[in-house]
Order: structure tokens, then sequence, then C-alpha cells
């Protein structure tokens, strides 16, 4: 492209990944130079004053459906000072804060972000420490020990499960994974079907969904592993 | 009156409604041989110097010669024939045609859209409206100058309110013939409609289905007056002027709600006999407040929810009249019948309405009975003539004015005249916008003034509140309240359009006006870069500050032009939004505009942002309520899509309604949720560009419907043809 300053190519056939995005600067040139709207660039640049603000007009949403701001990723953890800053302006406000999380992140971040945090939507994907490592590649233990640090401050965490079909969707993983969860001092889970419009965002990385054509849990499977898990003694919130 | 039930033979009516609904749907069609009964008429009249009593005796005619049915199970009767044009009566419509073109039967109008006085009516009767105008008639002054043309009107009235008058009559008679063949269990039933008709000729109802009958009586009436067609005459505020009947029933224990279902499901299937023009409605409205200010939400308003839910038809439209002090059970119960894909009901926000009229002069008691006159115009029950919609002015042709100074943007070459800079184009707008407005008076008032001469309503005038008393048909403005409702169309083309031109041309400089007129001038053809830049700029809806001002600015400037301003019956202008179906023939005649709109494609319809990104229903709501929508009173739409799988569980529901109630917290008008069914999802799946605020509910989450892949897509198309 005559336009990149970093001289990436971008018209690339689906499924090939030579697009080094990390040398990609986010200027904007390309998508300009671009009159089909081929290129889309999600996100933009702006500062925790300007975010509560704009989360300020939405006041009115939350005092009829007694909502608030949810701050989630990727990982807020990897921003926590700006986590920590927007949510703090929106509590000024009078906003419920709530932060998405998989609880990967150094103890003093989370400390940080908790301070100003009302609920946390904490993610636990597995319970056995290499099927864990294999499939997220990261350790457990970093995120069991905060998540074990967060309970005990006093707060209020809601664990979601995220059900994966062929990684921890089974009965025996979602009754492991409740397990743990209550022997951390958690009490209450949230088991997530499958979102198959996942592929539809890998299409705009023009790669291929791995999990392409699998579909959501139905109502029946559902039910009954949301069963396992009250028995284990959680409460199940519905997603 | 308690009735026996013991010893009533049974007659399963619940079976006959739902065959009633059926031929209805198969037979509906104007009544076309009316033309032909009236043409006959106005050539007896020819040497007839009021315009008022040829029509009246046009009515007339109509009515004495109007064929009569009662299909079996109908307790609810007066039927709309219907002819459709063949053999014969093509010929004979066709000459009545020609005929009353010369009489200048039919003149550019804005007509209906209004209901007549029904609590007054239903209590008092008509007898006691027909001496009232027997005792004004006497007492006209024949000495005066107004003197001739108000014994004509109360002569007319009088012979069109004595016409129907036989005709309720004619159907009581009508009823004691069929029970003379009727098997036993019918027979009882039609010799009750006799009785009823027989009354209902003179007197006021006694109980609640005569107040039904009597409210389908006049319904009926009064389109037979106007047309082949529903003529948008509005059934109204059911829910309250029935109440007192249906009050009484239960306090004396004789209420049959059996009964009462069966009426009202007669009463909605009955209003799609009239064959009405295409995106018509008769509107009925629930909830609101009573004239004392309190929540006037009663059982009524919930059975006539119910009484939608079961029919299903097109008509009626209807409307939930939200306040502050509405009960939310009402709006939860409004919400889920959404569900089942009919659309209905839309939702209005009674109390920005009613402010907005007592600020025009209207009486508290009165602006309670506002009703949306089709799509959210304003109408007030039983005393007002609204010119609603009237006219239709295309706003982005202003802009288009300005811009070019009035030059043709086709014209052939290059044109090089106009405003150079944002502020001159601004003030360019302004005055552009002023003076479509003082044309959209001008030409209201003239129509007005015409349709006085050819179209009265002498019926219509002996039913609506203020005519008998000021002696003038409603056409004159004999109303209590005669309004006039511009609406402008494309307001969010013309914010888009300036939004562009100020971040590119005043803020960036990166580009000229001269080359925003170029564009235009081009279709966009070779101009693809300033396209680009063009969607990458913000656009009304997405809740940016500025733009937020800007569309308030411009909206303020077509309802500053028109206030305090009158029309020619004497009643305020009441400026508006409304797009109806106009935005898209307006939009086929509109070249392109600095919004990046391709000439020939649709302007926005009222307040709905365009263009693709999407920002979220939120930002939407906030956007449009920047502007002071009570200000607004011709009508302002907002479209809220939802699939119905969304509303598929009580979150669902919960969800919608808090949204619909923040909106009016925030001062929305109206809102209305386009409940999308599988023909929406195909289309999405061929545009996805045009579809990415489309969100479908899937494995429990609320998704892009065009982020799933193709197989998703196809399992939510198939839920979406099952009904809720």
């Amino acid at each position: 492209m005559e336009v990149c300053p970093q001289q990436l190519r971008s018209f690339l056939p689906l499924g090939a990944e030579e697009l080094d995005r990390d040398a990609c600067l986010r200027c904007g040139q390309c998508l300009e130079a671009c009159t089909h709207g081929a290129l889309e660039l999600k996100g933009r640049e702006i500062t925790a004053g300007e975010l509560a603000d704009k989360a300020a007009r939405l006041i009115p949403f939350f005092q009829r459906s007694g909502g608030g701001v949810t701050v989630t990723g990727g990982e807020p953890l990897m921003q926590a000072e700006f986590t920590a800053a927007v949510l703090q302006l929106c509590r000024e406000h009078g906003i419920h804060t709530a932060v998405e999380t998989t609880g990967y992140a150094g103890l003093p971040r989370l400390q940080q972000v908790a301070a100003v945090t009302n609920l946390f939507l904490f993610d636990l994907k597995h319970h056995d420490a290499a099927r864990h490592q294999e499939f997220t590649g990261v350790p457990l233990h970093l995120i069991t020990e905060n998540l074990q640090w967060l309970l005990q401050s006093g707060a209020e965490v809601l664990i979601r499960v995220p059900l994966i079909p062929g990684y921890n969707g089974s009965p025996e993983d979602v009754a492991g994974i409740a397990t743990l969860a209550w022997s951390l001092g958690a009490q209450r889970m949230s088991l997530l079907p499958f979102n198959p419009s996942t592929s539809g965002k890998y299409r705009w990385l023009q790669r291929r969904c791995p999990l392409d054509g699998v579909k959501p849990q139905n109502a029946a499977t559902m039910q009954e592993l949301e069963q396992t898990v009250r028995e284990i003694g959680l409460e199940v919130v519905p997603p | 009156m308690a009735r026996q039930a013991v010893g009533r033979p049974s007659l399963n009516l619940r079976r006959l409604t739902r065959s009633l609904q059926r031929t209805v749907e198969r037979d509906r069609c104007p009544y076309h041989a009316r033309l032909v009964r009236v043409a006959e008429a106005f050539r007896a009249t020819e040497n007839e110097p009021f315009r008022v009593r040829r029509v009246a005796h046009a009515t007339a005619h109509v009515l004495d010669t109007l064929p009569l049915r009662i299909r079996r199970g109908e307790i609810l009767v007066g039927w709309h024939p219907n002819t459709a044009i063949r053999g014969r009566l093509c010929r004979s419509h066709h000459q009545a045609c020609l005929y009353l073109r010369t009489q200048n039967y039919w003149v550019p109008a804005s007509e209906g859209h209004c209901a007549p006085d029904y609590p007054r009516l239903l209590t008092q009767g008509l007898e006691a409206v027909r001496q009232t105008i027997l005792t004004r008639l006497a007492a006209v002054d024949t000495l005066a100058a107004e003197g001739p043309e108000q014994q004509a009107f109360y002569q007319a009235s009088l012979t069109s309110l004595e016409a129907l008058q036989r005709l309720i009559q004619r159907y009581g008679d009508y009823a004691q013939q069929q029970a003379e063949q009727a098997p036993p269990a019918w027979a009882a039933e039609l010799r009750e409609t006799a009785d009823i008709c027989h009354h209902l000729a003179l007197e006021p109802a006694r109980t609640l289905r005569e107040a039904i009958q009597l409210a389908w009586f006049l319904l009926l009436g009064l389109t037979l007056e106007a047309s082949e067609s529903h003529h948008c005459y509005i059934p109204g505020r059911m829910d309250q002027y029935l109440y007192p009947f249906f009050r009484r029933e239960q306090e004396l224990g004789v209420l049959d709600n059996e009964r009462l279902q069966i009426l009202l499901d007669q009463f909605f299937i009955k209003l799609n006999e009239f064959e009405g023009p295409a995106m018509s409605a008769m509107s009925l409205s629930v909830g609101g407040r009573t004239a004392e200010g309190k929540d006037a939400t009663n059982e009524l308003s919930y059975a006539l929810l119910e009484a939608g839910d079961r029919v299903r038809m097109y008509f009626p439209g209807l409307g939930i009249h939200w306040t502050s002090d509405t009960p939310p059970e009402l709006m939860r119960r409004g919400v889920e019948l959404l569900r089942n894909g009919k659309g209905h009901p839309a939702f209005f926000n009674s109390d920005l309405i009613i402010q907005g009229l007592v600020r025009q002069g209207v009486a508290y008691s009165d602006a309670v009975d506002h009703l949306p006159s089709t799509c959210t115009e304003t109408s007030i029950q039983g005393c007002s003539w609204g010119w609603v919609a009237w006219p239709y002015m295309n706003l982005p042709k202003a802009l288009l004015h300005a811009l070019f100074n009035g030059r043709d943007p086709l014209s052939p070459g290059s044109i090089t005249d106009g405003p150079q800079t944002y502020d001159e184009l601004h003030t360019a707008l302004q005055q552009q916008i002023e003076a479509t407005a003082h044309e959209a008076l001008r030409q209201g008032i003239h129509d007005q003034v015409v349709a006085a001469r050819y179209r009265p309503f002498p019926l219509l005038s002996a039913l609506v509140r203020g005519c008998v008393e000021s002696g003038r048909d409603i056409t004159s403005g004999g109303a209590t309240y005669t309004f006039l409702q511009p609406e402008a169309v494309g307001v969010p083309n013309v914010v888009d359009s300036m939004a562009a031109i100020k971040a590119l041309v005043a803020e960036q400089q990166r580009y000229t006006l001269q080359d925003f007129r170029q564009a235009v001038h081009d279709n966009f053809s070779g101009h693809e870069a300033l396209l680009q830049a063009i969607q990458l700029c913000p656009r009304h809806g997405q809740d940016v500050t500025w733009v937020n001002t800007l569309f308030a600015e411009v909206a303020g400037w077509w309802c500053q032009a028109l206030a305090g301003r009158n029309h020619a019956l004497g009643g305020p202008v009441l400026p508006g939004f409304l797009g109806w179906t106009m935005w898209i023939g307006m939009g086929q005649e509109t070249p392109a505009t600095p919004d990046g709109r391709r000439a020939g494609q649709p302007i926005a319809n009222s307040f709905s942002p365009t263009g693709a990104a999407t920002h979220g229903t939120p930002a939407m709501l906030l956007s449009t309520t920047a502007f002071d929508q009570s200000r607004g009173l011709g009508g302002i739409t907002f479209n809220v899509r939802f699939a119905a799988s969304a509303l598929a569980t009580d979150a669902g529901v919960a969800k919608l309604q808090g949204l619909l109630e923040t909106g009016f917290d925030l001062g929305i008008f109206q809102v209305q949720v386009n409940v999308i069914g599988a023909e929406v999802l195909r289309l999405a799946q061929l545009q996805p560009e045009s579809y990415r605020d489309l969100f479908v509910r899937i494995g429990g989450y609320l998704v892009p419907f065009t982020l799933l892949p193709p197989d998703a897509q196809e399992e939510v198309i198939q839920r979406a043809e099952l009904p809720l």
C-alpha cells in the first residue's frame, strides 16, 4: 500500500495471516485511501474523563434498568490505571461499576481496579492446571490466587464460565470448575453457552475461526449443567 | 337489566366470530357503488346553490340505499358493503367519477383523521343531537349576512343525521325480519339486535353492548359520508368512553365478560372491512390521563389489548398513551403484544403531547383526549379537525437551494456561485427553511379555503363539538379546535450534510463548498474520496454533542418559522416531522445530498438516523431528544427494530419496556417497534451493511445478526417463521 507509513500489505485472501498487525500504527491513512470501505478501524483513543462523560449520558437508562458501566475487553487489567480512573469517575456520577476479567494479571493491578469496582464478572475456564495451560496458554494458579484474594477482600464476584464444546463443556468439566470456585469461596456462577457470532469477528481479521460451525448448547443441556452447579452449592445466575 | 342466562339456546359465538374474521379477510373491498349513488344525488341537486346541502343529500341517498347484511354470529351489526368494480358497475362507476370531477367533488385536502364526540353521543343519543340542531336552525338570524350559510349548514346536518338514524332503524327492521326465518338460538340474538337498533336510532346507549354498537354506527356513518374507505376515522379512547357502561354492569353484577370479548373482537374485525389506502391507520388508544390529570388506565385498557392479540388484523392501530403514572403492567402487556409480530401497539408520550397542546392554548381537559390521527399527528377526540400532514415539505431540497443559491444542482456545467463558507451556508439554510415553512403555510391556507368551498362534511359536523354551536361546517373551522400540521421531511439528511461540511470544510479545511457542489452535481461519481471522508464524519444519531445541537437548531428553525401562525380556519399551526411514505417518493426526485446520499435514494424518515454506522439505540434516543419534541405536535416517529425472539423471555420484554420508558423520560414523542421476521432477516443476509443494528437472540445472547455464520443465520430465520 502506497499510503501506509509502515508499508504493510492489506489485500489478502481470507485465511491468510500475513498482515503484521503489531507493526500497524493505527494512523488510519489506509482507511481514507480505500474508497470501497473494505477497511475498518475498531476503537479510538479517548481520555478517562471523556469516557466517563459518555457513560454519564446513559444514567437515565441505568435508572430504569438498574444497570451501570461494565469495563470489558480484551483484558481491562492490562490497562488497570485507565480502568480504575474511568470507574472512579463513574462512581462519582453515582453509576454502578463492573469489570469483566480473566483475572490474569499481577495482583497490584487487580487491587487498583477492585478499589473502584462494585461487581467483578470473573472468568474461570478450567479447573485442571494442565488443561488450562493447554487451552488458554496461561497458568491457572495466578488466576486462582487473584480470585481468592478478591473473594477474601469481600468483593462481589460472579464467576463466569464460557462453555466451549470440546474444551470445557462436559458435565465433568463443569462440575470440576464449580467445585474449584466453591472451594475458593465463590457463591455465584453463570454458565455461558457458546456464542456463535465469534466467527464474524474472526472474518474481520481475515482469519478462520477454529470453532466455525459449532452450535450453542441447547436449553436442556444448559439446564442439566446448571443443576450440577447448584448441587455443588453455588447459586446459578442466568447469563 | 339482567338477562336470563338459564334456558338461553346455545350458539357458539366464538367460532362464528372467527369465521366472520375469515369472511372479512376474504371479502374486503371498497364500496365502489357508493360513488354511483353520490353522482345520482349530485345530478339531482344541480340547482342547489349551497354545496353543504348537496353533500347532505348525497349522504342521505347513500345511507338510504345502503345494502344491509347481518352475518351469522354477528352481534355487532352494520356492514360496510364491498363492491368490486366489475361489469356494469365498472361503467357506471367510471361515469360517476367523470361527472363528480366536473363538480369538484375531490379537492386536495386532508380529511378524516379525527373522532366524533363519542362520550357525549353515547350518553345523549342521536335524537338529542337532532333536537339541538332543530333548535339552532329555528334560531338562525336570516337577516344577518351569515344567516343563509348557517341555515344551509343546519339543514344539511339535519338531513345527514336523520339519514343515519334511518339507517340504524332499518338495521333494526332487518334484524327483525331475519329473526322470523332464523333457527331459535340465532333468532333470539337477532331479536335482541333489533331491539337495540330501534332504541339507538333515537336514544342513548343503555348497556355496554349498546355503547359499542352506537360507536360502530357512528364510525360507519361517517365513513359512508366521506368515501369508499375508512377515511382515517378513529375509534379513539375506547377504554375511556366505554368505561362508565362497563362499570355500571360490573356493579350490578351483570357484566358478561365472554360477550364483551366477542363484541370487541367483532368491532376489531369489522374495522378491517374498510379497504383503506396503503399505510393508513384507524387508531385506538388506551391509557393516558383523565380530565383531572389522573392515570386513566382501567380494565378495558387491558381488554382492548387482549382483543388486539386475539384478532391480529391490520386495523385498528393500537396505541398506548404513556404517562409518568401509567402502571408498568400496562406497558409490559403492550410490549408482550409485540411478540405476535403485528407491530402493535405503538407507544406515545402522552405527558409530552398534553404539555405541548396546553402551550398551544388547548384546555387541559381537552388536551388529555389527544389521539394519534393515524401515525402520530395530533387530533383531539370529539372536537377537532386536523389538516394533518399537510403539506409535506422536502427539507433536503431546501438545503440544496441554499447550497446552490437557488439554481438547479443538475444544470449543465459547473456552478460556482453560492455560499463559500460554512457560516454563509448556515445562514442561507435558515432562510431557506423559513421560506419552506412559509410556502407550506401558503399552500395549506389555499387548500383549506378551497376545501371549505367544495368538501363539507355535515354529518361529521353534527357529531363533533363546536360545529353545531358555531353554526359552521367542520371544514369551515366549526370545530372547537382546528389545526394545520405541515411536515418537514428529511431533517437528518440536512443535519448530516451540515455536519460533514462543518467538519471537512470549516474545521479540517480538506475540501471546499465548491467540492461539495460539484460532488452533488456529479452524484458523487468521481468523488469517491470525498464520499469516504463524509462517511467518517459524525452524524445525527451518534450522540455527538455538537451534532445534537445542530439537529436541534435545524428542527427548531422549522418550528420557529411556524410558531404563533394561524391558518385559514382560525387555529394554530402545529409543525411536525412525519415522513409517512413520503421520504421514499421525495427521495426519488431529490438529487444527491452532501451527507453522501446518492440521487434518487430515500431521504430520512422522520428523525431516524441514516447511514450504516450504528452507535446503539440509547445514542439514537439521546440524539433525537436533543430537540424538544413537544414542539413537533404535527408528529414525530422513532423506529426501534427488535427480533421477535428477543421478546421471547420476560427479561427481553423488561429490557424493551425499560428502553421505551427511558425514551419517554428523555422526552421522545412516540416509539414504534418493528418486530422483524424472516423477510427482513433474508434482506439482512443480502445487504449486511444496512442491517448492522439488527440484533437477534441466539444461544442466550443478543447478537448482531450479520456477525453470525450462515448456518446460525438460517436457524434464526427458521425460528422467526414460527409464531411465538
